[in-house]
């Protein structure tokens, strides 16, 4: 079951930046994707690296619209239960309790193709209110110990 | 609706809910069905009845038919006392079995509800999670022959509820009236090996309200028998005139008694926090309850009782009662079943959709009963929306608001791809 919304060119390719480059110049941290206006498809909301505005996890989850939904793909580093540092891609679907039926509608039902055209080992979270995508939530996810992304 | 936000393509679309109670109907796009009308419809077999109820004209005439049946559909013509009407469902485990019923109604929908032609609009319909494929093929031959939709499209109830919800990954408790389901979805399907269904839903609710009024010596007077009443003080005798000379049939009378026990189930009922307690639940505050042929009581303990064998099936009395599944005990098994990485995920959204979670207390009973089922560590949480009709059309609108999405035009099974491809392109289509 899908919306039939389609995923942007350049999501894959943001995407691919957070995923696959390494090379310091073009490397991204994160990204947050948003429907665009005709609700065709998904595109491009930002995109920053270590460093930028809202940088950390945290801040850039709390700083997602409480009216409106939106998807946040980060590449999370944190700490494991044996002390060595990990790092896994997190693919979370912002879909706030307050935002309208429609969005959110529209949020859960392109969501499972936004995964399968990203592909990769990526950990997926839904979430309705911030403690379901938070730092804690995705550790818990993870099973790490701390987060790394400050 | 204003809807302008996503300028989606202006189809038209119809979009159809089933349900064991009623049949909502409505175009796409808009907050609410147009229409729910009882799933109940009301046979007649003798052609001079038809003739007798000619003037309400609701009915439509079945000339074709040697046996001269007629049906009376809607809430007005079907709750009208007729003579040797019988009161009779084309749903079977929430799948259409009377496919004759089933035309009547759908040719009543278009005409009354919808008022245009089939053939205009493309059709998206709801079915339930255990849908069975030889009635996807039967029902898709159906709106495609017979009513000429240009386009159709079958989606799965606890799917739509999953994303009107926000979540492509959910479980979804859907407590309606003949049963409840807990049905898990999984990236927008249902995983069907781990379906769990009780028998535990709306119609026990009022068969126990029933066996409380036979205990406390109240009857149940239908609204359709009183003549006249007069008004009297609280627990005094009811001063009330009988209608004569009905001859209603007995699934009649069933069917409108069992219409006073849900009123009362939701007007009074209220699920108890923590397992039913006697002692407990004497303290909280009484309802007063004015029964149809004017009698009133003021319910305290019972009202609580009444609805405890929702979630301890064990407080049920008859034999049998140990072997059904509460409400809680439906979702965990449910869950139980699935895959254990997903599980985590599924406890993590619980949706409780259906007219029967609408019962004061039952999301705050259904997350305390989880929480003891569930490690400390795991992320419970129980979602249920918060208007009731949100809860009571959930999948309605979760079909009306994806039928109407600019994107979702090419999802559609075109009659064209239908003449082309057969009744195998709907099971093609549609998960």
């Amino acid at each position: 079951m899908a919306s039939g919304v389609k995923v942007d060119d350049e999501v894959k390719i943001v995407f691919g930046q957070i995923s696959i480059t390494k090379s310091n110049s073009e490397k991204l941290k994160f990204a947050v994707f948003k429907f665009s206006d005709d609700v065709k498809k998904i595109v491009i909301d930002r995109k920053g690296k270590i460093g930028d505005e809202n940088w950390p996890y945290q801040d850039l989850v709390s700083s997602l619209p409480p009216n409106d939904v939106r998807y946040v793909a980060y590449e999370f580093d944190f700490k494991q239960k044996d002390g060595s540092k990990g790092s896994k891609l997190v693919l979370a679907s912002w879909c706030p309790e307050t935002s309208p039926i429609k969005k959110k509608m529209l949020c859960a039902s392109s969501f499972n193709h936004l995964k399968t055209a990203l592909g990769s080992q990526i950990t997926y979270l839904e979430g309705d209110c911030l403690s379901e995508i938070d730092s804690q939530a995705v550790l818990d996810k993870l099973g790490g110990l701390a987060s790394m992304n400050e | 609706m204003s809807g302008g936000v996503y300028g989606g393509d202006e189809v038209g679309a119809v979009v159809f809910d089933i349900g064991s109670y009623s049949f909502r109907a409505g175009f796409a796009g808009e907050d609410t069905p147009k229409a729910e009308i009882p799933t109940h419809v009301g046979v007649l077999d003798d052609l001079e009845a038809a003739m007798d109820t000619d003037g309400c004209g609701g009915g439509l005439p079945d000339i074709g038919n040697i046996t001269k049946k007629r049906y009376l559909i809607d809430t007005v013509y079907m709750k009208h006392p007729v003579k040797d009407m019988e009161l009779s469902t084309f749903l079977k485990d929430g799948m259409v079995d009377n496919w004759d019923i089933f035309e009547k109604v759908m040719d009543y929908v278009y005409s009354r509800s919808i008022k245009s032609e089939s053939n205009l609009h493309p059709a998206l319909m709801s079915e339930p999670a255990w849908i069975t494929k030889s009635k996807r093929e039967q029902l898709s031959e159906i709106m495609f022959e017979k009513y000429n939709v240009p386009a159709f499209f079958l989606c799965k109830n606890p799917v739509l509820s999953a994303f009107a919800n926000g979540r492509s990954t959910a479980l979804i408790l859907d407590s309606g009236a003949t049963q409840t389901s807990a049905v898990p979805v999984c990236d927008g399907y249902v995983i069907s090996q781990c379906i769990v269904k009780s028998p535990l839903a709306g119609d026990f609710v009022a068969a126990e309200c029933k066996k409380l009024m036979e205990e406390m010596g109240i009857e149940i007077v239908a609204p359709y028998t009183i003549a006249s009443k007069e008004a009297v003080a609280d627990g005094q005798p009811p001063k009330w005139k009988k209608k004569e000379n009905l001859n209603v049939t007995k699934s009649f009378h069933n069917y409108m008694v069992k219409d006073v026990l849900q009123d009362f189930a939701a007007s009074v009922v209220q699920v108890s926090d923590t397992p039913y307690d006697q002692g407990q639940t004497d303290s909280m505050p009484t309802k007063l309850y004015e029964f149809p042929h004017g009698y009133n009581h003021d319910f305290g303990s019972e009202r609580f009782k009444v609805c405890e064998g929702l979630f301890d099936p064990s407080f049920i009395k008859e034999s049998g009662g140990n072997s059904m599944l509460g409400m809680g005990g439906v979702v965990a098994s449910s869950i139980g079943m699935c895959d254990i990485d997903i599980r985590p995920s599924l406890y993590g959204s619980v949706i409780c959709v259906g007219g029967n979670t609408l019962l004061e207390g039952f999301t705050d009973r259904l997350n305390r009963d989880l929480s003891n089922k569930t490690l400390p560590s795991m992320r419970l949480k129980v979602i249920a929306p918060s208007s009731s009709s949100e809860r009571r059309f959930s999948s309605w609108i979760g079909g009306s608001i994806l039928a109407s999405l600019g994107a979702f035009q090419q999802m559609w099974v075109s009659k064209q791809e239908y003449e082309e491809g057969g009744k195998q392109s709907v099971e093609r289509k549609c998960p």
